[in-house]
């Protein structure tokens, strides 16, 4: 029976007490916990083993195939003596910070234009989503092969417009691999900031703006105190999980440089790979996964406490 | 309200420069997949000189990527069954019954996402053979629940609280059950909701690269990123029949974008503003 | 019928519960029938299309003669490890693999073939080269058998080096230098195409290093000993910084993974590379035109001699096998000489038995000839150091090439580069002493 989604004021009259079980809450919690079960399953099987294991891994000098004694905190200070690890620390916060706010910013204006009444709307709208919908796989050789230096689009482009002399070498290059890395990424991750923040402005009337237009208010104050307000949450909960994830991103630089060149897009997943898969010490790799985890608890209480103020504000 | 001609303009020149944008990578991807190997590797030119389709040939031929395809979307679309129904039930668990600790599920579900797949998945594939499903499909099926059930699940909650209760309740003393009241008026009126899951939940697991990569070994079960991968074998890089790979990978999930954005949009939108 | 249904019934909490537990159970997976014929499962390793298919079929005919059940997976080298290194700490591993055979072998993971080392040798003629290094142990055992010996050769364009009035090859370094700068007209082709970055290609550079004279560890390959050679690391240096400065190597070197010297190559952009005969087979199949102007050459020397190394194609079998008399006829087998002439004429390997020596393909693809050169000439990988879990944990972190990326990419002083070097290996040695 479809219902149009109205408010509907409804006299429930008061339910008679059951005759046969205990106690009525009861019933319905277990009804509900039973419903919540196969999710706290895959929590707990998926997430929080694996997590817990992985953390214990830390602790022991596991190698693939020694059994792994334990070994107190002997990786961590090996881990935080390598050479690449304040170079991890530091690339992974530049990384994540400008990546999430050219998206951000990126993001908001493609929501903001694919708000608007244009002609060929949705077909705007599913096409700004390729990029996050294809495998990343591809999207990064993509990438690699635009910034080759001898086969490139990019280089060829900009010497046949007569911007440059010879061709760069985006991502060889100290003063660029970091930049050229996070372009690729924002170009890959952005559509999912822009849907997110173009499906909450969906939800804002149209008489808020109709009636400030006739109040005389121009459009960026429209979009200051209408369409930003409107936002506060969705945007909330968007960085949180987006900085977390492009924090933890590994195939950007996987694909693109490898970490290079010498360290300067080394991020800590970058380091726990090869840690982990090419030296196969997974102690150390532990160590090394354990150690970032709690500045990304910090980035989520930062950005958390940030909301619940701006929520109770 | 007419819109002031400069407006327009604007708006306009911001959506082709954005267009512009998108479509350039594309743009390399599609021709490079069909250039002839000469023009990709000797003399530089924008479009190809003759475009040919030796690339596709080659690619589902010899490399038999159909099969992976095939692979992928059967993966994929059980993934995201499994995965709709499970975050619905629990979504629904956690909004419109009381027990204790259903508050805390649903704040901390998403941190799950903390947690990089380089960290969990030695640990995982422990258990995929644990449970004897070494090399198969299945082991994907249930390892990509572990992130696609996170997700969906909030998004559902969202937008499940954003449905007066009041519905469900008219209905159960009308007779209805709980769950009936689920079934019958809830999922109905979620519907943009659920395919806005169904779909995240489908690109997510489309996707995948490192799970796949370790639990899978052969032909028979390898997804499509896993077999691209396998195609830049030992030294060699064959980037007519890579980016070909790439085209036929990301078609179907064009071409779901495509139908399915508007239930996207709408998803996410009763989602996103109370949550 | 107005049964308040508000609560529950405990008809549906058993409902949501066996939803549950339905999903659970439609995702386990009924046990195996016990299989009446040996199983063996094959890791097959996949480099080079033509080679990787021969071993492939040879495989399955075998196992239709033998009457095995073969599951055979084809295991790209670069992910090799990931897989092994999952497949052990779940306990379903392979029961024969083509890679990572010293590195199985230092962790105690595979079976001793011992009988098979001695067999092969006495049957075949003796092993050829460093072969017989390579596989045996401290305590005369051995736990992998090699089926090919491969290296990095110069891979030269002799028309371009014609052209300049050049012969080809260079003796030495310098003469690599002198003839790269000679012979390269930039930006259309480079004078050397060679990776300065964090992929294993740029492993050239370490034995470049060597044949100047420095050694990272003692004859034990337990002590870090490079600090003992900073007048020939300075050497070495002073030749890298102009090589660099020459304007002989391609942009982007420093990003370049394990590829793209055989594009650039095979696109005519270089005039030498560094790189396993991979290259030429390439050629062979897409541009014998290109194949036809290509020279192949053993390493220039430097002033302390000849560092060529080899690294090796070999087979090992997992000490958890449950069929391992299987495993090994499998490996027995497969070096019979019929077969290895049919394999070798379309792979990339040198020959480790004496046996092989007499196939035609050596005198059939002049490219082959090299291979052969090579493999009496060569070394063990990491020559003059000890291959060790040490030296080759170093040398996939590329710490040579990191130490050359910290003087021109990070413009670091020689002395604090090579203060980095030194604390690395350091470290890197001190965890396995």
């Amino acid at each position: 029976m479809a219902i149009r989604p109205r408010a509907i004021a409804v006299a429930i009259p008061a339910p008679a007490p059951p005759a046969r079980w205990p106690s009525a809450r009861v019933r319905e919690s277990l009804g509900g916990m039973g419903l919540l079960l196969p999710t706290v399953l895959i929590l707990v099987g998926l997430v929080l083993y694996p997590f817990f294991y992985a953390i214990w891994l830390a602790f022991t000098d596991k190698a693939v195939g020694s059994p792994g004694q334990f070994v107190g905190f002997r990786n961590f200070a090996y881990v935080i003596a390598w050479p690449q690890f304040s170079a991890a620390i530091f690339n992974t916060v530049v990384f994540t910070v400008s990546a999430v706010a050219i998206k951000f910013v990126l993001g908001m204006a493609v929501a903001l234009v694919l708000n608007q009444q244009i002609r060929g709307r949705n077909f705007f709208r599913s096409f700004m989503l390729l990029p996050w919908a294809m495998p990343a796989f591809v999207v990064y050789l993509v990438w690699r092969w635009l910034y080759d230096p001898l086969s490139g689009l990019i280089n060829y482009a900009l010497i046949d417009l007569g911007l440059i002399a010879s061709p760069i070498a985006f991502l060889s290059d100290r003063s660029t691999a970091m930049a050229s890395v996070i372009v690729a990424h924002s170009w890959r991750s952005f559509p999912f900031y822009a849907l997110a923040f173009l499906a909450t402005m969906q939800t804002i009337s149209q008489e808020l703006y109709d009636s400030a237009q006739v109040d005389g208010a121009s459009r960026v104050q429209q979009f200051r105190y209408i369409t930003l307000p409107g936002l506060y949450h969705i945007i909330g909960v968007v960085l949180l999980l987006t900085t977390i994830q492009t924090a933890n991103a590994f195939e950007p630089v996987y694909l693109l440089t490898g970490g290079g060149p010498s360290d300067a897009t080394m991020v800590y997943t970058m380091l726990v790979y090869v840690m982990g898969m090419v030296n196969l010490r997974l102690g150390e790799a532990a160590a090394v996964s354990t150690l970032f985890l709690p500045l990304l608890v910090g980035l989520v209480l930062v950005v958390t406490v940030l909301l619940q103020r701006k929520a109770n504000a | 309200m007419r819109e002031p001609l400069s407006i327009r303009v604007t708006i306009y020149a911001l959506l082709a420069l954005f267009v512009l944008m998108v479509a350039v990578p594309l743009f390399w991807m599609v021709t490079t997949a069909l250039k002839t190997n000469k023009d990709l590797y000797e003399d530089f030119s924008y479009l190809p000189t003759r475009p040919t389709l030796e690339h596709f040939v080659r690619v589902i031929q010899r490399e038999d990527l159909l099969t992976n395809i095939r692979n992928s979307l059967a993966v994929a679309s059980t993934t995201t069954a499994v995965t709709v129904v499970v975050s619905a039930f629990a979504a629904f668990s956690i909004v419109r019954y009381k027990y204790r600790g259903r508050e805390w599920i649903g704040r901390f579900i998403l941190f799950k996402y903390l947690l990089p797949t380089a960290m969990l998945f030695v640990p995982l594939y422990a258990i995929v053979v644990a449970m004897g499903l070494g090399n198969t499909l299945k082991s994907l099926m249930l390892t990509y629940l572990s992130f696609t059930v996170p997700f969906c699940t909030w998004m559902l909650m969202g937008y499940f609280r954003s449905i007066p209760p009041e519905l469900e309740e008219h209905a159960m003393v009308d007779g209805c059950t709980k769950i009936g009241a689920l079934f019958r008026i809830l999922l109905p009126l979620s519907a943009p909701g659920l395919v806005a899951s169904a779909i995240f939940s489908f690109t997510l697991a489309w996707n995948e690269f490192l799970l796949a990569l370790v639990f899978t070994s052969d032909q028979t079960t390898m997804t499509v990123p896993i077999k691209l991968s396998m195609m830049v074998a030992g030294d060699q890089y064959i980037w007519g029949q890579l980016m070909a790979g790439a085209v036929l990978a990301s078609l179907p999930i064009a071409i779901l974008y495509f139908l399915g954005q508007r239930f996207v949009v709408q998803g996410l939108a009763a989602g996103s503003v109370k949550g | 019928m107005a049964r308040p249904a508000i609560l529950p019934t405990r008809r549906e909490f058993l409902k949501s519960a066996s939803v549950a537990a339905s999903a659970a159970a439609a995702l386990s997976f009924p046990a195996p029938a016990v299989a009446q014929r040996p199983k063996l499962v094959y890791w097959c390793y996949q480099f080079l299309k033509a080679s990787d298919e021969a071993r492939a079929d040879f495989a399955r005919e075998w196992a239709k003669k033998n009457n095995v059940d073969l599951q055979l997976t084809m295991v790209p080298w670069k992910e090799f490890m990931p897989k092994i290194t999952a497949a052990i700490e779940a306990k379903a591993t392979p029961d024969v693999v083509e890679s990572g055979g010293v590195e199985l072998r230092g962790r105690g993971q595979l079976l001793d073939v011992t009988d098979i080392y001695k067999k092969a040798e006495k049957a075949y003629g003796g092993w050829v080269g460093p072969s017989s290094k390579i596989m045996l142990e401290p305590d005369g055992r051995v736990h992998t058998i090699l089926y090919g010996l491969q290296g990095f050769m110069l891979i030269a364009r002799d028309d371009l080096l014609a052209q300049a009035g050049l012969k080809p090859p260079p003796a030495t370094w310098v003469d690599l230098l002198a003839y790269a700068k000679k012979a390269q007209q930039p930006p259309k082709t480079f004078g050397i195409g060679q990776a300065v970055s964090n992929q294993t290609d740029s492993q050239v550079w370490e034995d470049i290093m060597k044949s100047y004279g420095a050694r990272l560890a003692d004859d034990a390959g337990k002590r870090v000993v490079l600090g003992d050679y900073k007048p020939q690391t300075w050497e070495f240096l002073d030749y890298f910084t102009e090589v660099w400065k020459a304007g002989v190597l391609p942009p982007g070197v420093a990003t370049w993974d394990n590829t793209m010297n055989n594009s650039t190559y095979q696109s005519g952009k270089a005039v030498f590379v560094f790189n396993p005969v991979t290259i030429s087979l390439w050629l062979e199949a897409n541009n014998p035109e290109l194949l036809a102007k290509t020279g192949h050459y053993i390493y220039p020397r430097g002033p302390k001699g000849l560092i060529q190394p080899l690294t090796y194609a070999s087979r090992s079998i997992l000490k958890y096998t449950k069929v391992p008399e299987v495993a090994k006829q499998f490996l027995w087998d497969s070096m019979e000489p019929g077969k290895m002439d049919r394999e070798m004429s379309v792979a990339q390997w040198g020959p480790v038995l004496n046996a092989y020596l007499g196939f035609d393909v050596w005198k059939k693809k002049p490219f082959m000839k090299s291979l052969i050169d090579m493999s009496l000439k060569g070394e063990p990988q990491g020559y003059p150091d000890v291959f060790n879990d040490a030296w080759r944990e170093q040398s996939t972190n590329t710490t040579v090439s990191r130490m050359l990326q910290r003087i021109v990419v990070d413009n670091w002083s020689r002395d604090k580069a090579f203060a980095e070097t030194l604390d690395v290996l350091t470290k890197v040695y001190a965890k396995y002493a």
